[in-house]
Parts: structure tokens; sequence; C-alpha cells
């Protein structure tokens, strides 16, 4: 009994050395995307994955950089910190990775942010949200707009355009949601609002919402403004539909995406929310992107695939400039400015978050259309 | 081990296999000084985080045959309470690990009070409820565990005047932890409590009736287990630096237990080996990204199909002549 | 008040997913973790046949009511059983129906990929106001509809000879197959007609929510259970009411206290009628041999 123990431990030892040897071939830049590519957040996982890859594939049929094509290595991180920190450690140990893009979530990214930082690794996230994250260090950057820009435009917009003074939040109890919630009430008092409810719920367990809205009807909100992902928002839209509630709706970003009036349908017609990314922006980048994304995969890009497309670009980049030196590429990237992003124009502040344009979409009939620019 | 007859074998089998043990002890000891990468390192303090983990449920649900799936949660109120008094008052490793271990230990108690009289799976079902109790109160009471926005920036442990930082150090700690439950679980299991246990586990009701007081041991389970999960869930706070509800789950309450089965109940070196299994094979599998938890959830399946014993028998009761 | 209804609501579904649960549960006195996964297939399936477009909404939810019920039989036979027949403890069985449920809900996400579908509104009902208070209409319907299978289980079990050798299974295993009952084929019933009643409820919950996602199981599989104990094993008024008392108190919990409590609400509860009347509301107390 002891013996086959033993050798079971031996074997797995053995297994564990050679998987942390093993490296890949030479003349290769290899950068590696971390993302939830199972668990509940496994739909944005594959935008990220697509996302990197797209620009991958275009960079190297166009001959690649100074020659060398460059890969993108896909880690799934369950949108765990254990996962993203073992990950991590990884990463840090192959000296053929160059560069990381991820993670999804603040959580992971904050978990993940001290190994890299330790090792200088660059680690540039396409969508965290967490005001700390970049605080971590100066190997950590981020490619999305903040909450801190995001809340106060919409509650800028609320209040000064569509002259809705009682507003109501709904958000989701994670950290993102609860940075959302901050600093879009910072905002709405800043502009001379009043929060009359602010309710929260449990992410991925919550699905009947009437209790809460129910309450915030009866503190006589006129607009609610969700900081919720879209499938939640969708239900939520629906549910307010349905107890027969007349309370208009503001999104966040992240409710952009066309699976929410497929869910949500007449629920959310009218709906106002903010974006960086407009699918239907005209000018040649994104047009091109859309038009490559959908022949390649056969649908139509969401934000999440933009961003991480964006990030993959940001960090092709730097490479030119540098090559695939860590140290190099962490200065090459923190320099770059304006660059022609999908998602904007994108140039890095000192506290390397990304710095783009907000702008406000609506949804009629049935389609997200422009607004106005912020 | 046989108390009559085979003498002459029992005697050889055991040199070999304490030889066998010296080589396992060296190369254990010797892992971060072979020059292998500090993700390797990595794997095997993960390993013996969740073999601590594992033995400690062990002695609750193995042994006891009390079976727990909110094992998470004490190992998660073991690693806030550290997290927070080492953030918010500045106490040392020494004393906040500690302290992880005896608040999870209180609550284990608070909990095994009402649940002493309940049966096989409402008992189990109890557990599970306190576990998802526990953690909806460790995401909303905002106001002490910032909720959702976790605890960032848990310092590292200082023991004596050591600071552990590297790869190496925190491996050495979670050795010298694992070593000490191991001891400890087995030395009971070993023993007439461990007996009284496995009786319990067998049948409570005549158990009781051949005079063991049930309630004591229960409780001593309980404490016991509860404490260690707090030890090790202490450990994990300091190793990783910034913790959150998300990482005390359900989903980890049945990865532990799974370890207890898989190894066999009330086997230590079967949880041992369960361990080793269950952690490091996903990270070998992980060119199969998707198929990661339908295989784990299959092999559950299989593994009470085919051999519901564990890998390694679970400990059935002394064999009195 | 609207918040009572609200409660009653989600407390009809919970009811709906309990029923089946309480069968399993009552006659082989076996805790199918699964039954929140099958729950989340059934929904799936029928999403998928009617989703096709060729196939009426009627007969997509018989088919899947067949499928899903197949289903059930086939985990019990492949899994189940094998595991039963080793005589080990019960605990073993409590892990392999966790191991199923984990496998199912992610070959769930496999097939049918991790998004939130959306259900198509099939059924277009409205709903009406009364006393200042919104009942919709599909609450009554899922509501009628639990009563009646209720009442149509309950006939089942105590007028034919099949819901006889049931009784009989539940009550002694070993005397019945002296009876000359083929209890294998009995426990393949029960599963069978379990499970088909989770695809009942996981559909209907899809078309309430118009939306069906690979983890809508868990929790209602959870509180289901809850339900079936609150009102006692295999008693399945009980758990209908059960069911009710869940929905109606976690709503008022999550209005009146604070909503991120509103799951652990219901864990308390089974906590607490564990404690006090284990047999639940209405359940037989259970003897223990000596």
């Amino acid at each position: 009994m002891t013996k086959r123990l033993m050798i079971t431990l031996v074997s797995t030892l053995v297994l564990l050395c050679l998987c942390g040897m093993c490296t890949i071939g030479a003349g290769e830049i290899r950068i590696a995307v971390c993302a939830p590519i199972t668990g509940n957040y496994s739909q944005y996982g594959l935008s990220f994955k697509n996302g990197t890859q797209l620009m991958a594939k275009l960079v190297n049929e166009a001959g690649g950089i100074n020659g060398a094509r460059i890969k993108m290595e896909i880690y799934d991180d369950k949108n765990e910190q254990k996962e993203g920190v073992n990950i991590a450690q990884r990463l840090v140990s192959d000296r053929g990775v160059a560069a990381v893009i991820g993670h999804f979530a603040s959580g992971v990214c904050l978990a993940t942010a001290p190994v890299f930082q330790r090792a200088g690794l660059v680690l540039i996230s396409p969508t965290s949200s967490h005001p700390d994250f970049t605080k971590q260090g100066t190997y950590m950057f981020r490619n999305n707009v903040k909450e801190d820009v995001e809340g106060p435009c919409s509650a800028e917009f609320m209040i000064k355009q569509l002259k809705k003074k009682n507003i109501a939040i709904i958000y989701v109890n994670n950290d993102w949601g609860v940075t959302a919630r901050d600093y879009f009430m910072e905002g709405v008092k800043k502009f001379g609002g009043k929060i009359v409810a602010s309710e929260m719920f449990i992410d991925g367990q919550t699905k009947d919402f009437s209790p809460i809205l129910t309450k915030i009807n009866a503190a006589k909100a006129e607009i609610i403004y969700l900081a919720a992902m879209y499938t939640d928002s969708g239900m939520i839209a629906q549910q307010l539909n349905r107890l027969g509630y007349k309370i208009d709706l503001f999104g966040n970003s992240s409710i952009y995406n066309d699976m929410l009036i497929q869910l949500a349908g007449k629920a959310v017609e009218g709906t106002y929310l903010v974006a960086s990314y407009f699918d239907e922006d005209p000018t040649p980048v994104v047009r091109n992107f859309i038009a490559n994304y959908k022949k390649e995969y056969g649908v139509v890009p969401d934000q999440y695939a933009a961003l991480a497309y964006d990030t993959a670009g940001l960090v092709v980049e730097a490479l030119k400039i540098c090559g695939p030196d860590r140290a190099k590429l962490r200065d090459a990237l923190a320099g770059i400015k304006d660059y022609p992003g999908v998602t904007g124009n994108t140039t890095f502040d000192e506290n390397r978050d990304a710095q783009k344009g907000v702008i406000i979409l609506q949804i009629q009939n049935g389609k997200f259309v422009f607004h106005s620019r912020v | 081990m046989q108390v009559l007859g085979g003498n002459r074998k029992a005697s050889l089998s055991s040199r070999a296999s304490r030889i066998l043990f010296g080589i396992l002890g060296l190369v254990l000891l010797a892992v971060p000084y072979v020059g292998v990468s500090s993700y390797v390192v990595r794997m095997f303090t993960l390993t013996l985080m969740y073999i601590s983990l594992g033995l400690s449920l062990n002695l609750l649900s193995g042994l006891a045959g009390q079976v727990s799936l909110g094992h998470a949660a004490f190992y998660g109120i073991g690693a806030y309470t550290s997290a927070l008094l080492s953030l918010r008052l500045g106490l040392p490793f020494m004393l906040t690990c500690l302290a992880g271990g005896i608040m999870a230990s209180l609550l284990g108690l608070l909990l095994c009070f009402p649940a002493m009289k309940l049966q096989g799976t409402y008992f189990t079902f109890v557990t599970l409820g306190f576990g998802e109790i526990v953690r909806l109160i460790i995401l909303n009471w905002a106001k002490l565990t910032r909720g959702p926005m976790g605890l960032p920036g848990i310092p590292q442990p200082v023991i004596l005047g050591i600071r552990i930082a590297s790869d190496g150090a925190y491996y050495y700690l979670i050795l010298v932890i694992a070593v000490i439950i191991y001891a400890v679980v087995s030395n009971i299991s070993n023993s007439a409590t461990g007996r009284a246990l496995v009786a319990i586990r067998e049948d409570t009701l005549v158990a009781e009736a051949m005079g063991v007081n049930v309630f004591k041991y229960k409780m001593i389970a309980f404490g016991l287990s509860t404490f260690f999960a707090g030890i090790v869930g202490a450990y994990f706070a300091h190793y990783i630096s910034f913790i959150d509800p998300s990482n005390f789950t359900f989903d980890e309450s049945s990865l532990i237990l799974s370890l207890v089965v898989l190894g066999g109940m009330g086997n230590l070196k079967g949880t041992i080996l369960a361990a080793c299994f269950l952690i490091a094979v996903p990270e070998v599998m992980r060119g199969l990204l998707a198929y990661r938890m339908l295989i784990y959830g299959l092999i559950l399946v299989l593994a009470m199909m085919i051999r519901p014993q564990g890998l390694l028998g679970s400990q059935k009761r002394m064999q009195v002549s | 008040m609207q918040q009572i209804v609200n409660g009653l609501t989600i407390g009809t579904m919970y009811s709906l997913c309990a029923v089946g649960y309480s069968m399993v549960f009552g006659i082989l006195e076996f805790v199918n973790f699964a039954h929140g996964s099958i729950y989340t297939v059934g929904a799936f399936i029928t999403l998928t046949l009617v989703s096709s477009g060729r196939i009426g909404f009627g007969v997509s939810f018989l088919l899947s009511m067949i499928a899903t019920g197949l289903l059930g039989v086939a985990i019990d036979r492949f899994a189940y059983y094998p595991i039963r027949s080793k005589r080990a403890p019960k605990m073993n069985l409590l892990i392999g129906s966790i191991g199923m449920s984990i496998f199912l809900q992610n070959l769930a996400m496999l097939i049918w990929g991790s998004q939130t579908r959306n259900y198509p509104e099939v059924l277009r009902l409205g709903s009406t106001r009364l006393l200042g208070v919104t009942i919709s209409h599909y609450q009554v319907v899922i509501f009628l509809l639990t009563a009646f299978l209720i009442v149509a289980l309950q006939t089942f079990i105590k007028k034919t000879k099949t819901g006889k050798a049931m009784r009989a299974t539940a009550q002694n295993v070993d005397a019945t197959k002296l009876m000359g009952v083929n209890v294998n084929l009995i426990v393949q019933i029960v599963f069978f007609i379990g499970s088909a009643l989770a695809c009942v409820a996981g559909t209907l919950v899809g078309m309430y929510y118009q939306a069906a996602d690979p983890w809508m199981g868990f929790m209602p599989g959870l509180k289901a259970f809850t339900a079936a104990v609150l009102g006692g094993i295999g008693v399945f008024e009980g758990a209908m009411v059960g069911g009710l008392i869940i929905g109606i108190v976690e709503t008022l919990a999550a209005a009146y206290i604070h909503a991120g409590y509103r799951d652990g609400i219901a864990f308390a509860v089974l906590i607490i009628v564990l404690l006090v009347r284990p047999t639940g509301l209405w359940g037989k107390a259970l003897s223990r041999k000596v």
C-alpha cells in the first residue's frame, strides 16, 4: 500500500517537474491571455480569446513583428483568484512569455498583481474597473474606462439631460458592482440628484428581483441605474415590466450586448446606457474590425472582444517598439499615446489607466442607437 | 495492522516502509532547493494545503462519519479572522493564525450543538446550509469584511523574527502545518478516541448503547476538525495576500470532501494520495480546458461506483479476537 | 402586500421543483443532489425542441418530459444502482449524486454553451390588478399546475398497484422484494416520474423568466430540498406548502431585512426546521431501529 503511494507521489512529482520546465520553440513572441474559459463568465472569456487571437492573426498575416510571429496562449483562470495566482506563478517563471493580457474580473487581477509586479511582468486588463488595481504596481495596466468616469457621466446625463432627480440603484454585490455604485452615487450628489433607493443582489444566484423592484417603486424612483451584467439587467427589465411599474432604466456599459434585446425584448425599449465602443460606429477602424471578426467567428463582436482586441493591439504596438523584453515592454506600453483603437483613442495616464471617451446609447426599436457623445 | 500472527512479515515490511518514508521525507524537504521552477514549488504548496484541509475533514467526516459539506466556511472563517486581525490590529502571524483556528473552532462547536441529533443526510444538508450562510454573511457584512471588495494586502507572516516571503519559505511553513495536523489526526485515529469515533460512524445507536459518550466525541471531532481548517485558512490568507468570499464556496467544500471520500474514509494516507491526484492532475490536464469540471464530476461518480471505499480503503473497525 | 404575491410566485416555482424531489426522497430515502441539474437539462431540452421551430410547444414539452425522465432512469441504472448494490454507506450515494450534479451541469454547459439563452415567449399571458396588487397569469398557471400534479401523484400512489408497490418499497425494501415485486423497476419508475417533474419545473421557470442558463438549477435544487423537508419527507402537499412558505419568507426578508441574505434565509429555515421539528410540518416520525 505504501509502495503504491510512493510510486504515485513520485510519478506526480516527475510530471509536475516536466510541466514546469517545458517551453515552446523560439522565434515566436508569446503573449499569455488569462480569462475565464470555463465557469459563469465563460462567455466573456470567449470574447477575450476571440479578440486577442484575431489581432494575432492579422498581425501575423501582415508579416509579424519584425519578422517574428506572435502567439496568444489562452489560460483558463475560471474567474477564481487561486487559479489566477497559479497561472501567474507559472507564467512568471516561463521566460518566453513577454506580457500577460487579463484578467476579466478585478478580484482576480488584484490577487495576481503582486505576483506579476514582483517578477516584473506586464499585466494589462481589458476590463478591470476596480480603482485599486493599477495602484498595485507599475506593471499593472488597464485598458478600459474606469467606473469613476462612467458613473459620474451617467449621473450627469440622467440629471441634466433627462431631468430625473429621484434615482434608484440596483447593483450586483461583487467588487465591480460596489465600485460602480460608489462612483455613481458620488456623481449623483455632485449634480444635485437624490438616491431614493439602493438595492443589491447576489451574482448568479438571484433571479427574482420583484421584492427589490416593489421596494423601489414604493420609494417613487423616476429612473433606475443598473450596475449589473446584461443577463440580470434583462431580467430586471422584464420583471419591472411585468409588475407594471413605469420606471426608466439606465445601464452600464456591460449591458451593451445584443443578447439583452433577445432576452428582454420590449421591456428594455428606450433604455439608455453608457459605452465606449459602438458597433455602428462609422470609423474605418471599427468597421474593419467588425468585418474581420465576423468573417473569422461568424458573429458580431461584443465590447469585451473589442476591448481585448485593442488590448492585444496595444501590446503589439509596444512590442514593435522594443521587442519581447519584459521591462522595456512596460516602458513602451506606458508611453503609448493616441492609439487608434476600436474602443476609442487610447492614451495611458500616469497611473497606467486608459483615457478614452464615453458615449451614450439608447435602445430604439430593438436596436442600440447612438445618442450623444459625452 | 493485525494484532495476531504474521509478526515477522510485519517487521520486514514496516522497515521497508520506514525507509521509503525516509526518502519521501528527504524529497519533500529538498523540493525548494532542487532547482525546479517556483511554479512547481507552488504546486507542492497548494497540494500540501489541500492535504491539510483533507486531513482535518477526515477527522470529522472520515473517522466520525459526520459528512460535512460546509468545511470551506471554517477555512474561510480562519482566513478572515487572521487577515482582519493582522490588517486592522497589526497582530503577529502566530497569534492571528491561532485566533483563526480558535474562531473557526468556536463556530464549529456552535454548529455542533444543534446538529448533534441529526442523522446522515440531514446533517450534511445543515452543514451545507451553514456554509452558505457563513459565506453570505462574509459577503454582506461589508463593514467588517469589506464584502465583495475583499481584503487586499494581507501582510507576510513573520515567525520568530523570520519573514516568510519566498516560495520556499511558504512551502516549509505549510509542510510544518501539514505534518503537525497529520501527526495529531493520526494519533487520534489510532487511539481510543479514534475507535470511539469509528464506532459512532458505523452505528451511532449501538455505540451509545455500548456506553460511548457520543456527545463528547462528536464535540472533539468537530472542534479539532474546524480548528485545523481555521489554521489552514489563516495560512492561505497570508499566502495569497488577497481574499474575498469567492474563495470559500460550496464548490470548495465539495472538493475537500471528495479528497476524504476518494482517499478512503478515515484513511489519512489515502487523503494525501487523493489530494496529489485531484490537485496535480488538473494542472497537467490544463490542455483540456473546458472539460475539467466535467471530468471531475465524472471521477467522483466513477469512484463511488467502482471503489466506494476509496483508493486505499476506509479504516474499518479494529478486529478484536 | 405585493411582496406577498411576489413571494407566492417564487414559492410556487420552488414547490414545483420540490414535489419531484420529495417523491424520490420519500420513496428511496435518497437525496438526489442531481435533481437541480436534471431540472436544468429538462429546461434546455424543451428549449432546443421549441427553438427548432418545427415542433409545437405542447409536443416539445411532452417529449422533453419523457426524455428527461429517461435521463433520470439512465442515471439511476448506470450510476446509482451500482453504488447502491455495493451496500456502501448512504454517504457514497450522496457523493455520487453530487458528482453527477457537477457532471450534468458542465455537460449542459458544453452542449448548450454557457451563455444565458432566451426562452421564446410561447404563451402570451397577461396579468390582472386585484386590490392594488399585480398578479401575473403565469403565476396562477404554475400554481394550478403544481396543485394538479400533486393530486395526480397522490391518486397514482394511493390507487394503483404500482403506487402500492412504491409505498411498500419506501417502508421496507427487502420485504417488498420477498413479496415478488421487481423493486429495481419500481425505483426506475420513481426516478422517471421525479425527473419528468423536474423537467416540468425547469421548463416553466425558464418560460417565466424567459431565460435559461446552465446554473439555473443549483439554488432551486437546494431550496426545493428545504421545502421538501419543511413539509415532511414524502408528503407532497407538504412540499408544496413548504415551497410557498420559503418563497414568502425569502421575499419578505429580501424586502425588509437585506436583499443579500435572501438565500441564506432559506437555509436558516432549513436549520431551524431540522432542529425543532425534523419530520417537517406533516411528516411521519422516522422510527429508529434498536
